[in-house]
């Protein structure tokens, strides 16, 4: 008896195993589309609410501490910034399209009404977001630059800018909240469009990074690389398909402010559990989150900029290097 | 060799050969689901991450995170251990004691880790949010093993103890705690794995640093799976050392028990 | 001496006592027979006060000496600890302690056990143990609830050799329920008889001051039918 369970047992793992094997390699009859759930969504609104493309499946919108594993797989992507370096990198077959979204990160502050420029915020604590993702590094690379020293902890240190990270922007919402109501003095660093809605709860707006990143570097338009569209190589080589996305994506910016009301609602009927869902966002609030396409070949320089910023912090968070010119769509 | 040495022999190479063996099943498992993904993204290879493995034990913040969650696992679970003590001394002995701590019990087991971790970041930090959430979901497991074994004990040696007078201490040494002794060791090493399991996903949501929760979290954000199969190993390891350690010590108790032999 | 007065009892609805007397004189032996569930036990456990009652037993209350139905010996302590646990805080002279038990155990053929634990006892030697343990208890009173009960009957020949030349020794006052009518006539001073509902004494049977030589007794046959008829007259 125990002797058929053990041999029922492999068998099993057996199957698994292929049918593990058979299950990544479908050929379904349009590319796979994947999308995070979160900002970077704002970049493919128009696709999402029925401007089809030929040949593509309609995106799907998945939990963004997913889209590292969802990416290798699909065939289209919207991925942070430094995930599609780090992919090509790491020797996955990616193409750089462009650039859909260019920063929505602001810094907010509760009593905090000492604070002028970047460097009062020495000896004090911010909270912020995903340690080791654009926004983080945007921010530190930002630091540096004001020659203040960056550390971790739980409360603040003197002559540092003691960062504290939370699992997701309605933590740090909590906290600056907290501390007003409590009188005490904290900062936090949020991304758009909880933004605004912390404004409406009473928090002041400190600094717009994405300008503050604009003078540090010197380009010609504010704010950087956040969200990127990638492709996997036979995408790219499909002219057609490649032709109708690229044309979407650049319709994407003006459809996005044109009916800011219903962008929210378009976003949750793709994916009711989305972050956005409930909401309403006013055309103001999706100006700041700074939708628009630039192509990989514009926006090189840009890019690399970036990159650069996030290599002087951590090499890994990129793939070491930066990506030759094949990583490139079109460029 | 005499058949009784032999058999001896035979019990302690087993014990040793069979665990082998299924970690062998396991790596040869692993090997073939790698190469036939063949996405050293997706499932890397052995050998990718012993390599990963290699290096991270050369880098000083391994050690931190192990450190830290292997103290908080620590600490968490000696708290849960010594609150059940306290709770259930009395509950064993007073039968309204039992009946009022059973529905915080309940409440405890019921409320979801999100909320306990969730709540607890409002007014604590991160480094005591894993604490807290270990204490409510090991505490009342705990709990419910303590009154479970003293309920165990045999209800007629305990008659013939109160009839003889005896004291409570020597009630306690003699009677309850070597029939408890075995059930609590049992509890505990499961429960301790369990702890180290929920340490970990808490210190992803707290956002603990100098964490293995953190450390695996960002392996994966940076696309280093090799580098989270290996922190899913070293946790593995972890548990089963922990484990270890309570067999060992609960053989230890029973071999002093069984020495008094010698004495008396 | 030990008195039982007006003893009240109830299960539920239903009253075991209600009302029951009963006096032992000091170093008497009183055997007590009665069909099962009549309340022999219950009487026994109120008298050491393992069960709350109504009225009064005086005689008892610095604790009594107990041999059980089982012998309820702690498994994770030796034969010698198992009896040391009941017994040391009872006679607190560690010296004596130890003499009582080697005594015990040698009378009770368990010598060489002392250190054995009770998973490798046999039934008999385990009930022996439970049998030294009471007898090395100090207290004046002493207790036993079928003490023979799963024993075979050299043994049980044995124990009541073992238990009659102790009370000789050292008498104490006794109260043993039994299911043989043999005991009771080999140990007993008197025989009680319980039964009905509530339970009362049905017959009381004084057997006389004589021991040892019970077996050639020439009333033991008429005695054996009293306690009969009593019995089955319920």
């Amino acid at each position: 008896m125990k002797r058929k369970i053990f041999a029922l047992a492999v068998a099993a793992a057996v199957l698994f195993t292929l049918a593990f094997a058979a299950g990544c390699d479908t050929d379904t009859d349009g590319y796979t589309f994947v999308v995070p759930d979160g900002a970077p969504a704002l970049g493919v609104v128009n696709i999402l609410d029925g401007t089809a493309i030929d040949g593509v499946e309609k995106p799907e919108i998945v939990p963004s501490n997913t889209i590292s594993t969802r990416a290798v797989q699909a065939d289209i992507a919207v991925v942070p910034a430094n995930l599609a370096a780090n992919l090509y990198n790491q020797g996955q077959d990616v193409k750089l399209v462009g650039t859909l979204t260019h920063g929505n990160l602001y810094v907010l502050g509760a009593n905090a009404d000492d604070v002028a420029q970047l460097s009062d915020l020495e000896g004090k604590l911010v909270c912020s977001i995903g340690q080791n993702s654009v926004p983080d590094f945007v921010f530190r690379k930002l630091l540096a630059d004001a020659g203040l020293e960056y550390a971790t902890g739980d409360a603040a240190q003197a002559g540092k800018v003691t960062v504290r990270y939370f699992a997701n922007g309605s933590e740090v919402v909590q906290q600056l909240i907290q501390a007003k109501n409590s009188g005490s003095a904290l900062i936090g660093v949020l991304a758009e469009p909880a933004v605004t809605n912390a404004k409406d709860k009473g928090l002041s707006e400190l600094f717009d990074l994405q300008a503050l990143w604009q003078k540090a570097s010197g380009g010609e338009v504010k704010g950087y690389s956040q969200a990127v569209l990638i492709v996997k190589s036979k995408v790219a080589e499909d002219e057609a398909v490649m032709s109708a996305l690229i044309s979407a994506l650049e319709a994407n910016g003006d459809f996005v402010i044109e009916n800011s009301e219903r962008v929210a609602e378009i976003i949750a009927a793709a994916y009711p559990q989305s972050s956005f869902a409930g909401q309403t966002f006013g055309t103001a609030t999706l100006e700041r989150c700074n939708c628009g396409f630039v192509s990989a070949a514009d926006g090189r320089q840009a890019y690399e900029t970036m990159l650069n910023a996030i290599m002087d912090i951590n090499p890994q968070a990129i793939g070491g290097k930066l990506p030759d010119v094949d990583f490139y769509y079109g460029g | 060799m005499s058949g009784a040495d032999a058999k001896k022999k035979l019990a302690a190479a087993s014990s040793v050969l069979y665990p082998i063996g299924a970690a062998a099943f396991i790596v040869a498992l692993w090997a073939v689901t790698a190469a036939a993904a063949g996405n050293e993204l997706l499932v890397p290879s052995v050998g990718e991450t012993f390599a990963g493995l290699w290096e991270m034990l050369g880098e000083s913040a391994t050690y931190a995170a192990i450190g830290g969650t292997v103290l908080r696992s620590l600490e968490g679970f000696a708290l849960a251990f010594a609150a059940a003590l306290l709770f259930a001394a009395p509950a064993v002995v007073w039968a309204p004691c039992r009946k009022l701590f059973a529905p915080f019990m309940a409440i405890m087991r019921s409320v979801p880790t999100m909320s306990v971790i969730m709540l607890s970041l409002l007014w604590a930090t991160g480094a005591v949010t894993p604490l807290i959430v270990v204490f409510m979901t090991v505490f009342p497991v705990i709990y419910s093993s303590f009154i479970a074994a003293a309920d165990g004990v045999d209800r007629k040696a305990v008659q013939m103890a109160a009839i003889y007078r005896v004291p409570l201490g020597t009630r306690v040494i003699r009677l309850y705690l070597p029939s408890v002794l075995p059930q609590i060791f049992e509890s505990a090493r499961s429960t301790l794995s369990l702890t180290l399991k929920i340490t970990i996903a808490a210190e992803v949501l707290a956002q603990t640093r100098d964490s293995i929760g953190v450390g695996m979290q960002q392996a994966q954000s940076m696309l280093q799976t090799d580098r989270l199969l290996a922190w899913t190993l070293i946790a593995v390891v972890l548990g089963a050392i922990a484990e270890l350690a309570v067999t060992a010590v609960a053989a230890a108790v029973r071999r002093l028990r069984y020495a008094r032999r010698k004495r008396a | 001496m030990l008195v039982v007065k007006g003893l009240e009892l109830a299960y539920g609805d239903k009253k075991i006592f209600d009302g029951f007397d009963l006096s032992v004189s000091d170093g008497e032996i009183v055997c007590v027979l009665g069909r099962s569930g009549c309340g022999k036990t219950s009487l026994l456990n109120c008298i050491a006060g393992a069960l709350p009652y109504g009225g009064s037993i005086t005689g008892a209350e610095d604790g009594v000496a107990y041999i059980f139905q089982e012998p309820r010996l702690i498994s994770g302590l030796t034969a010698a600890q198992n009896v040391k646990f009941a017994v040391s805080h009872a006679l607190k002279d560690r010296e004596r302690e130890n003499r009582l038990i080697d005594s015990a155990f040698e009378k009770l053929g368990l010598s060489g056990l002392q250190n054995a634990f009770p998973e490798e006892l046999s039934g008999g030697q385990a009930a022996r143990v439970s049998l030294a343990r009471a007898f090395c208890h100090p207290s004046d009173v002493l207790l036993m609830d079928e003490p023979f009960g799963s024993l075979d009957i050299a043994v049980r020949l044995s124990l009541t050799e073992y238990i009659s030349a102790l009370a000789l020794q050292r008498p104490r006052t006794t109260l043993m329920v039994s299911h043989g009518i043999e005991e009771c006539l080999d140990l007993a001073d008197r025989v009680i008889v319980l039964g009905g509902s509530p339970c009362r004494i049905l017959r009381e049977i004084k057997i006389g001051e004589r021991r040892g030589e019970r077996s050639a007794m020439p009333e033991r046959a008429r005695i054996t039918d009293e306690i009969r008829a009593a019995l089955l007259s319920e």
